[in-house]
């Protein structure tokens, strides 16, 4: 009986004792979380108020950037890309011998005089000449901006225009 | 005998074309802006080598889109010549003038690809337009303003719209349908197709066709020199006419064919159905005319 009386002491003893010592323990944590908190804390602090000024500023500065980019239309770019081409025939920057044409009608002038003096066959070698100035004018055009489709129709247009004139006052000269 | 081959070989000459096609390299330089537009504004294109495209819009400012295009086999080589091609965009006075041009630091310079440049532009309703351009394409549709063009080797194309428009062509095939208003034209060496237009045309041309279909004339007046008319209409009783050719012949429908006068140089008509009608004056010379009525019911 002796010894469960002194048991129970012991028993009660080491309890309060636990109790205290974890009272202890217990304050030693809490102020262990308080030195976490302040050094957690940042360098600097912002109050309310004024947080929603920066972030509405932020938001405002965003929008009208976005404005920008959208709304301006001035734009240059290079791009990059493959396509097919048409050949052009390799004579196109040859100028056509229109010497020969003209040698023939100067001899034939020669023979009969008067069918060239008329005012029909003077227009007519009116527009054979400018004809000559177009075909340098289409020169320069190649060389500038290479040959295409638009020169090659445009040389066509030329050279049957040419052949059309050359056609009428050969007409002329053989009436 | 002589002179028999050269006809011959005259009347077969032919310029070689195109021969097929090859794979190149394009390089593109793509320029879009803006141009803010106030009432009595005018915009200037001189292009060269260019394909332009414009319409008109409802909105207050000029859209522009242009392209610097060069095309050659070799990459680098479209690459570099791509920087020849100049564009510049400036405003003097009332007037935004854009123009295109090939710039090289040597005036021997010769390319080996090609360049071309496309406008694309959107108009405001009544900004008036000048343009010149050489060696290219002329698009307009729905035209709502003036425009002068300055064509040389340039086919164009007007469709629907509505102004007044004014066109000097050498070389050119010029094609207008559906446009009412006013319409001046002087071609010289170009063909012209004029399809239903309602309103005044006032043409010169000196070598060259025009071929004039359905419409609805106010007034129509055709000077050609060595050019080769066709008029055809639904509504032959509805203008008077005043129709000459010279060294050449002249057609006309069944219904009128007791009014033409004819005589050793010339042959013409002259025919007021009503006092009130618009005229129809065609003449030419060294070109037939041929004035003929059509029943088809689409066309007016």
């Amino acid at each position: 009986m002796k010894k469960n009386v002194s048991f129970d002491v012991i028993i009660k003893e080491k309890v309060t004792h636990l109790e205290e010592s974890s009272k202890g323990e217990e304050m030693e944590e809490t102020e262990l979380w308080e030195m976490v908190r302040s050094k957690r804390k940042p360098a600097w602090r912002v109050s309310g108020r004024t947080a929603f000024w920066i972030g509405g500023v932020a938001a405002s500065l965003t929008l009208l950037l976005i404005i920008h980019f959208a709304s301006d239309t001035d734009h240059e770019r290079v791009t990059f890309s493959r396509n097919m081409r048409a050949v052009v025939p390799s004579d196109i920057h040859k100028e056509d011998d229109p010497h020969r044409v003209d040698d023939l009608i100067l001899s034939r002038c020669a023979e009969i005089n008067e069918i060239c003096q008329t005012p029909e066959f003077k227009e007519l070698r009116k527009e054979f000449d400018l004809i000559e100035d177009e075909l340098k004018d289409l020169q320069l055009m190649i060389s500038h901006y290479g040959a295409d489709e638009f020169i090659i129709q445009s040389k066509i247009k030329i050279e049957n225009h040419r052949s059309e004139i050359a056609f009428r006052m050969m007409q002329m000269l053989m009436s | 005998m002589k002179n028999l081959i050269l006809l011959v070989g005259f009347s077969i000459m032919v310029v070689s074309g195109v021969t097929g096609q090859d794979e190149v390299h394009v390089a593109t330089r793509t320029i879009e802006k803006r141009l803010e537009y106030a009432q009595g504004d005018e915009l200037e294109i001189r292009a060269e080598k260019a394909v332009i495209n414009i319409s008109t819009w409802d909105k207050k400012h000029i859209s522009l889109e242009l392209k610097l295009i060069s095309k050659h086999k070799k990459k680098e080589t479209a690459r570099s010549e791509l920087d020849l091609l100049k564009y510049d965009v400036s405003t003097v006075g009332r007037k935004h003038i854009i123009k295109n041009f090939f710039e090289a630091s040597d005036k021997f310079v010769r390319v080996k690809g090609n360049l071309l440049t496309e406008f694309t532009l959107k108009v405001p309703q009544g900004c008036d337009i000048v343009l010149t351009n050489q060696y290219g394409k002329l698009s307009v549709t729905n035209l709502n303003t003036n425009m002068s063009a300055f064509l040389k080797f340039v086919d164009c194309e007007v469709t629907n719209g509505t102004g007044l428009l004014n066109i000097e062509s050498s070389f050119g095939n010029i094609y207008v349908s559906g446009f009412s208003g006013s319409l001046k034209a002087r071609l010289e060496r170009s063909n012209l197709e004029l399809i239903s237009f309602d309103g005044i045309a006032d043409l010169d041309t000196h070598y060259g066709e025009v071929s004039i279909e359905g419409g609805l004339f106010k007034n129509l007046a055709v000077n050609g020199i060595r050019t080769k008319i066709d008029f055809a209409t639904s509504r032959i009783e509805a203008y008077n006419y005043d129709v000459k050719t010279t060294f050449s012949t002249l057609r006309v429908p069944e219904s009128i064919g007791s009014d033409l006068l004819l005589d050793n140089e010339s042959q013409q008509l002259a025919k007021n159905f009503k006092i009130n009608n618009p005229r129809i004056k065609l003449h030419t010379t060294y070109g037939s005319i041929n004035l003929k009525q059509i029943f088809s019911a689409s066309k007016k």
